[in-house]
This record gives C-alpha cells, sequence and structure tokens, in this order.
C-alpha cells in the first residue's frame, strides 16, 4: 500500500495541480489516521473472514439435492434442470432455453414443468470476463453493419421515393402514393431541469404530481450540521426548505425521505444519526441495545463502535407539519441496507391503502438479525398495520397488484441482512415468492429460489396486466467476482419464472435495473453502463412486453446514472422522469 | 452441479487451503481499499463479501502472480456494489468520506508542511466536498491513490487499468477539483454550488 508520487507523476501536473496533489496526499494521510484505529486489526479481521469462509462453505456442502429440489423424476429426465445446477451455465441461474421447475407448497408432488411455449432463447451474452473485449468487438461489428444496413435502407428509399414520385407525376390518379418508409429514429430528446443541488442524499418526484418534488440534503464533512428537506413545486426547478421533523437526534442528522404514491403532500421521512460515541446509547426514550421501542418510534442500530439511531416521521401536508410515527415493530419505516444508513424502500398503493416494508427491530453489525416485515396503512400513512403475519421470515421485496387485493413478497427465512442483500447472512437459507390475495390477511407459497440465497433488494412490480417481473441478482458469480442484475418474469401469478431476453440491449450493457412498469404491461429496465469498466455510469432505458423476443430500446443514453425514477402512465402512454446523478430532472414520453 | 453442492473433496479442500493462505498476506489491503471505498463502518463487512466472492471464482483465476491485483479487484467491484444502493428510490448516503465528518469537525483534518493552507479545515472540508462530487470513475481513482494510499501502478492494477491511464484521469481529476474548488467568482460556469463553506463565504462577504 505504500508508494508516494513517481516522478513521471508529479511531472505531468502542472504547479497548480501538484500543489493540489500534494494537498490530497497530505489529507488521504490524515484521513487513514484516523480511519485505521477504527478498523479491525489484520489478524483479527482474516480470523473472522475466514470463519465466514467456513461457515457458508459447511452450511453448501449441506445442501442436498432435496434441498435444490431435484426428485429422482427429475433427474431422469433429460429436459429437466434444477436452478442450481444451471448457476454454471447461466449468469443467473435460471435455465437457459431450458424448462423451469417450480415447487408449490401445496402441491403433492412439488414439481411443476412450465410449458416449452414459455421458454426463452439462451441470452447471446459473452462471458461476463470477456464481455468488455466481446463487446468492443461487437461494438465495432455492429456498427458496420448499421452503417451498411442505413446506407441500404437510405438509397432503397431514395430510389423508391424518387420512383414514388415519378410514378405519380405520370399517374396521379390512378396510382396511390406510397409513403415513405420512417428511417428507424432515436428516441425523442428529453426534457430536463438542472436543479440547484448537485449529488444531494436523496430526490423523490411524486407520483401523482411529478411537478412535486421532494429533496435532502445530508449532514457531511462539508455539511457537520443537519441534513434539510426541501420540496419543489415546480419540476425541480426552485426548492423550499421544509421545516425539519422535530427530532431528538440532534445535529448531524441525515435523512431520507419517501412520498406516497396516492397523494404528494403524504410524506414520510427517516432520520438517523449515529453519536459515534462508543458505549453510548440512542437518545432517552429509545430502545436498548437490542430491542425496538415501538411506543417512541426509535429504534438502534446497534454497533460495537458506534451506535446508530433512526426515528420516523410522516406529515400529510406537504412537510409542513411532522408526527413521529408508530410502527407495529417499532423500528423505522424503509429497507435495512447498510450499517450505517436506513432507506426508506419503496411505498407502493393499492386502492386506498399504502404498503411499505419496516420495522428494523433488531439489528447488529455481527449477528444481522434484522427482521423486515410488510406492512400497510389505510390511513394515508399516519398509522401502519401488519400484513405479513404469516409468513416464515423477513420480508425481502414485495410487489401489490394495480387491483384486487392480491400481494406478493418475497421471503427469507431468517434474519434480514443491512449489507445491501436480503438474506446476505449467508446462512445458507433460500429466498421464496408467497402471494396473499387477501391483502396479507393468508398467503401461499408460490415458489421456491433454489439457488438464490440472497437478493439485493432491487425490486419487484406487478403489471397493469398482471404480469410480475423480479430483479433477479446473479448469484454466486461464475468467474467474474463482478455482480449483474438481469430481470425474471412470471406471466401465471408466480407459478413458473423465466428470465427476460437480452437480445437488443447495447453490447455494452452492464447491469438491468427494474424502473417501473408501464400501462401496456410492459417492463421497463434501466441499465447503468459500463461501470464496471470505469465509463462514466451512464444510464440508458429499455422495455419489454410479455411475448417480446427482444427488448426495445425506449431512451437516449443518459449521461449520468439515474437514482430515481417514475412512471406516469396516460391514455396509451408513459411519461418517465427520471433524476440522475449530478441533480438533472429529466423527462421523457414514450408510445405503448 | 456446482461444487459446493458437494461434501469438499481432498482436492476442493487442498484448494481451499490455498485460497486461505493468501488471506494473511492480503486481507489486509483489502480492508484497506474497502476501508476508502466504502467507509471504515462498512469496510470489513465489504472486505469480507470480497473474499466470499473470491473464493467462489477461486478457480477462474489463471495467473496466481496476479492474485493481489485479481483480490483487490474484487474488492473495488464490490465496493462500487456497496456504494451504488438501488435504483427508483435512494441511492445509498454512505460514503466513504462522509464517515468522518464528526471527526473531521472535530478539527483534525490533514495538515500539510508545504502549504500551511492545507491545515485550514474549511479548506480540507472543501476539498473532500470536491472529491464527492467527481463522477464514480474519477473518484474511485481519486480515493484509491489518496486514501488508501496507493500508487498509480497499484491502482492500475485494482482497476484493470494501464498506470499511464490512471495518470492521465488522475490529472483530469486535479483539473476538475481546482475548477471546483475555485472561488465562485473564478467560475467560469454559473451553476450553483452546494458547497456549505462556498455558501458561507459568500453570505459573509454578504
Amino acid at each position: 500500500m505504500a508508494g508516494w508520487p513517481h516522478d513521471e507523476e508529479q511531472n505531468a501536473l502542472t504547479p497548480a495541480e501538484q500543489q493540489l496533489h500534494r494537498h490530497l496526499l497530505a489529507d488521504g494521510a490524515a484521513w487513514r489516521r484516523r480511519a485505521e484505529p477504527t478498523l479491525p486489526s489484520p489478524g483479527a479481521f482474516v480470523s473472522r473472514a475466514q470463519q465466514r469462509l467456513d461457515r457458508e462453505r459447511a452450511q453448501s456442502s449441506a445442501v442436498s439435492p432435496t434441498d435444490a429440489m431435484v426428485t429422482p423424476d427429475a433427474l431422469n429426465h433429460h429436459d429437466t434442470h434444477t436452478l442450481t445446477e444451471y448457476t454454471e451455465h447461466s449468469r443467473v441461474g435460471l435455465p437457459a432455453n431450458r424448462p423451469v421447475e417450480t415447487q408449490r407448497a401445496d402441491s403433492p408432488k412439488g414439481l411443476y414443468r412450465m410449458s416449452s411455449t414459455q421458454t426463452i432463447p439462451p441470452p447471446a451474452t459473452p462471458h461476463p470476463a470477456r464481455r468488455r473485449f466481446a463487446g468492443g468487438l461487437a461494438g465495432a461489428v455492429a456498427l458496420v453493419i448499421v452503417a451498411l444496413l442505413a446506407a441500404t435502407l437510405a438509397y432503397a428509399l431514395h430510389t423508391r421515393q424518387n420512383t414514388s414520385a415519378a410514378t405519380t407525376h405520370h399517374t396521379a390518379k390512378a396510382t396511390p402514393t406510397v409513403a415513405p418508409t420512417a428511417l428507424p429514429t432515436q428516441p425523442p430528446a428529453p426534457t430536463s431541469v438542472r436543479t440547484p443541488y448537485n449529488q444531494p442524499g436523496g430526490f423523490e418526484i411524486a407520483p401523482s404530481d411529478p411537478q412535486i418534488v421532494y429533496l435532502t440534503t445530508y449532514a457531511n464533512y462539508s455539511n457537520p450540521q443537519s441534513g434539510v428537506i426541501l420540496r419543489s413545486n415546480d419540476g425541480g426547478r426552485t426548492f423550499t426548505q421544509l421545516p425539519t421533523p422535530p427530532t431528538i437526534l440532534g445535529s448531524g442528522t441525515q435523512f431520507t425521505v419517501a412520498v406516497s404514491p396516492l397523494d404528494a403532500n403524504h410524506v414520510f421521512a427517516m432520520v438517523t444519526n449515529s453519536p459515534l460515541v462508543i458505549g453510548t446509547n440512542c437518545p432517552p426514550g429509545t430502545a436498548s441495545e437490542n430491542r425496538a421501542d415501538g411506543a417512541t418510534g426509535y429504534s438502534q442500530l446497534t454497533e460495537l463502535s458506534a451506535p446508530s439511531c433512526l426515528q420516523s416521521f410522516y406529515s400529510l401536508d406537504g412537510g409542513q407539519s411532522w408526527s413521529v410515527l408508530n410502527l407495529p415493530y417499532g423500528g423505522g419505516l424503509g429497507n435495512a441496507e447498510s450499517s450505517s444508513q436506513v432507506d426508506i424502500g419503496t411505498i407502493q398503493a393499492q386502492g386506498s391503502r399504502l404498503y411499505a416494508l419496516g420495522g428494523l427491530g433488531f439489528n447488529s453489525r455481527y449477528t444481522n438479525n434484522i427482521i423486515q416485515h410488510l406492512l400497510t396503512s389505510a390511513d394515508g400513512g399516519a398509522s401502519w398495520q401488519v400484513a405479513d403475519a404469516k409468513l416464515p421470515g423477513s420480508i425481502c421485496d414485495f410487489a401489490t397488484t394495480p387491483t384486487g387485493s392480491t400481494l406478493y413478497a418475497v421471503v427469507y427465512p431468517g434474519f434480514a441482512s443491512f449489507n445491501g442483500n436480503c438474506g446476505g447472512n449467508m446462512s445458507g437459507l433460500v429466498l421464496s415468492l408467497w402471494r396473499s390475495d387477501n391483502a396479507g390477511v393468508s398467503w401461499g407459497k408460490m415458489y421456491t429460489f433454489s439457488d438464490l440465497t440472497k437478493t439485493a433488494e432491487y425490486g419487484m412490480r406487478v403489471a397493469e396486466n398482471g404480469t410480475l417481473y423480479i430483479d433477479w441478482p446473479e448469484s454466486p458469480p461464475t468467474g467474474n467476482p463482478a455482480t449483474v442484475n438481469e430481470l425474471i418474469v412470471s406471466q401465471d401469478d408466480g407459478h413458473s419464472f423465466t428470465r427476460l431476453p437480452l437480445k437488443g440491449l447495447s453490447a455494452h450493457y452492464n447491469n438491468l435495473y427494474l424502473a417501473g412498469t408501464l400501462s401496456d404491461g410492459s417492463v421497463l429496465i434501466a441499465d447503468q453502463v459500463n461501470p464496471i469498466n470505469f465509463g462514466q455510469g451512464q444510464g440508458e432505458f429499455y422495455a419489454w412486453r410479455p411475448g417480446d423476443t427482444s427488448l426495445r430500446k425506449v431512451s437516449r443514453l443518459f449521461p449520468n446514472p439515474a437514482v430515481a425514477v417514475v412512471v406516469i402512465p396516460h391514455d396509451a402512454k408513459d411519461t418517465i422522469y427520471l433524476v440522475q446523478y449530478n441533480g438533472v430532472i429529466s423527462h421523457f414520453t414514450i408510445s405503448a | 452441479m456446482r461444487e459446493a453442492d458437494h461434501n469438499p473433496s481432498p482436492d476442493e479442500d487442498t484448494r481451499y487451503a490455498s485460497f486461505v493462505a493468501l488471506l494473511p498476506q492480503h486481507g489486509e489491503a483489502m480492508l484497506r481499499v474497502a476501508s476508502a471505498l466504502v467507509g471504515p463502518a462498512d469496510a470489513e463487512d465489504a472486505a469480507q463479501e470480497a473474499i466470499v466472492r473470491a473464493w467462489q471464482a477461486w478457480s477462474s483465476l489463471r495467473d496466481p502472480a496476479a492474485e493481489r491485483a485479481w483480490l483487490l479487484r474484487i474488492t473495488v467491484n464490490v465496493c462500487r456494489d456497496w456504494r451504488r444502493g438501488r435504483l427508483g428510490t435512494h441511492q445509498r448516503l454512505t460514503t466513504s468520506l462522509d464517515d468522518f465528518s464528526e471527526e473531521g469537525a472535530a478539527g483534525n483534518i490533514a495538515t500539510s508542511g508545504d502549504d500551511p493552507g492545507a491545515s485550514d479545515h474549511a479548506n480540507a472540508l472543501d476539498l473532500r466536498w470536491a472529491v464527492n462530487t467527481l463522477g464514480d470513475d474519477l473518484r474511485m481513482i481519486v480515493l484509491l491513490r489518496y486514501y488508501a494510499g496507493m500508487d498509480t501502478t497499484a491502482v492500475g492494477a485494482a482497476l484493470d487499468l494501464p498506470p499511464a491511464t490512471v495518470r492521465t484521469r488522475l490529472k483530469r481529476a486535479l483539473g476538475m477539483l481546482r475548477e471546483r474548488l475555485a472561488g465562485p467568482e473564478e467560475r467560469s460556469e454559473g451553476l450553483a454550488s452546494d458547497s456549505p463553506h462556498e455558501r458561507q463565504q459568500s453570505e459573509g462577504r454578504r
């Protein structure tokens, strides 16, 4: 880790840059001096890492073929493969161009096979480790092909137009004119607004009125005071600071916000703060170390070195006044995503009801013992009740159908983790999909993701036509340690799944994220391009409709990653609002 | 079937032993890289995750001599995923430098013997603010170079980039940082700054 500036490094710099270089060297050294004492000793770290490896290895070994849902019948069938088997052959653990087996708890045989009409072709995606090279080569070849096709098409069009014009000139009354063939066009340019805030803490566009935007700033080294919440009523052009929720967590707090899909004035705020004092607890009124306190709405995120506290608030008047949010299990409203902050996850609506995850009751860096619940509110978010009373574990993600009272939940039969992965405590347990048709009163198990022991909580959605989409993280890497997300889809209420095709993607695609659903039942997919290869983290959008054999690109390339996406459906069109990482809000409309 | 679904074979035990033997050599470096990229609070978790992923991909490593760079590259990728957070709701707020906000505010920001100005608390705060405004690729290089204390060759190995490319990008990053740290009156563009220090200065002047 040593090594200070090479001569050639400094020689390439201007005097002013050299001065900045020295400042950075000094600041980096000072930062390390303060950081390193808080890190575990190398010996302790290696010891714990090895224990975790041993544990995972032992637990993986304990997964029997039965656990992976392979029956003797299935093994004897040449066309039958388990998700586990396919891990070697496909990047998402789902069979490519093969039937998928599913298991239902209420099935005596335990296995269902998907019909052949539901198979999808294997993706023509190179191995991730070779993707950069192959992508570049494929891109070059594709460029040449596209150029040739374009020239041919232009020539054909030109010829046809001339022929048509000539024909029309001579036989105008007898022969109708031929409409010129439309050349493929680039998706329309989006309309963009540059907000006054570059890289704020969080953005929320109100789905019920996209002119209303909430954003949070957060405490950091350049802003050691508390973060603030701001609101825009003009699509992000101007912002007004809202009153701060009356937290007792003191200065240095940071906020995340979420807005109700039903009402732009119903907004929720999560306040977190870490006193950063070893051995201290959260302020009076909070829970003891391992217990959430539902009465006060506080919870403690326990870390041995730096306890963090959180508090949730709601406002029904657009953030002008705030009330403490008391939840059934205490804790807060949102997803547990890291050891140092909590994110208010997606709030989904069904009729007049709201659904969200919450209840970060128990939490410890070393035990990962968070239980995450599905909660519902019938009064705009002022009070919440449990909607997952009979589900066996933590809720990693959920989705509501647009109408009716059907809910889906991905359940991990243990504690959720907070490192960005639900089920990330490596206990070897697997995720399963559950469904309720009565708003969470009772649930039935639909599917077991036999090889998926954790999910990155990227989301799931049900489209207007009932199609269920789930963002699917690549489970154990097969060579390239980088994770790549793709999507899986169910068109039979969660009984079986197929993976979305990758055809149509840019050669440089990286990760696919579920960004929403469109009014025609399509799924909207965001691809953040090339962050693996240290690109600029650009993004573009694709759509896929059941039955399509390829994805269709629906947006231009955005120069920065999207940090928030909202789909506003109207008639047969959908308007996509997105916030880019640099604080630019853009929208564009696509036709179904 | 995956290897892991069987009881470990003697061969796998040997492979596992060879992998575990690497940890004392490279574990500390992985931890320090993770510390710079995701912050000390999450560093151990991220580095552990990197080790698990590395073991899962261990059979794909063809060049044993490149094991250190390979492990650090995995760590970098894990940290990038860590920071990326989820799309559609919020970007993760955790950033490496943020984790020391309170301690930074306590007054132990970097000092430089060459330039007394570097000891100025506000300047250091603005410096880190500016680093965080860089795009992911440049920010990553700056964090590894200056805050993880790696030289450009090591940074290049961890990012799978030639050292010359690292230096080029580092120079570009320094240029951008200089521009962002320039006073408001020196800015060529009229974009609003969200550096609180600058805002305070501006308000103070008014």
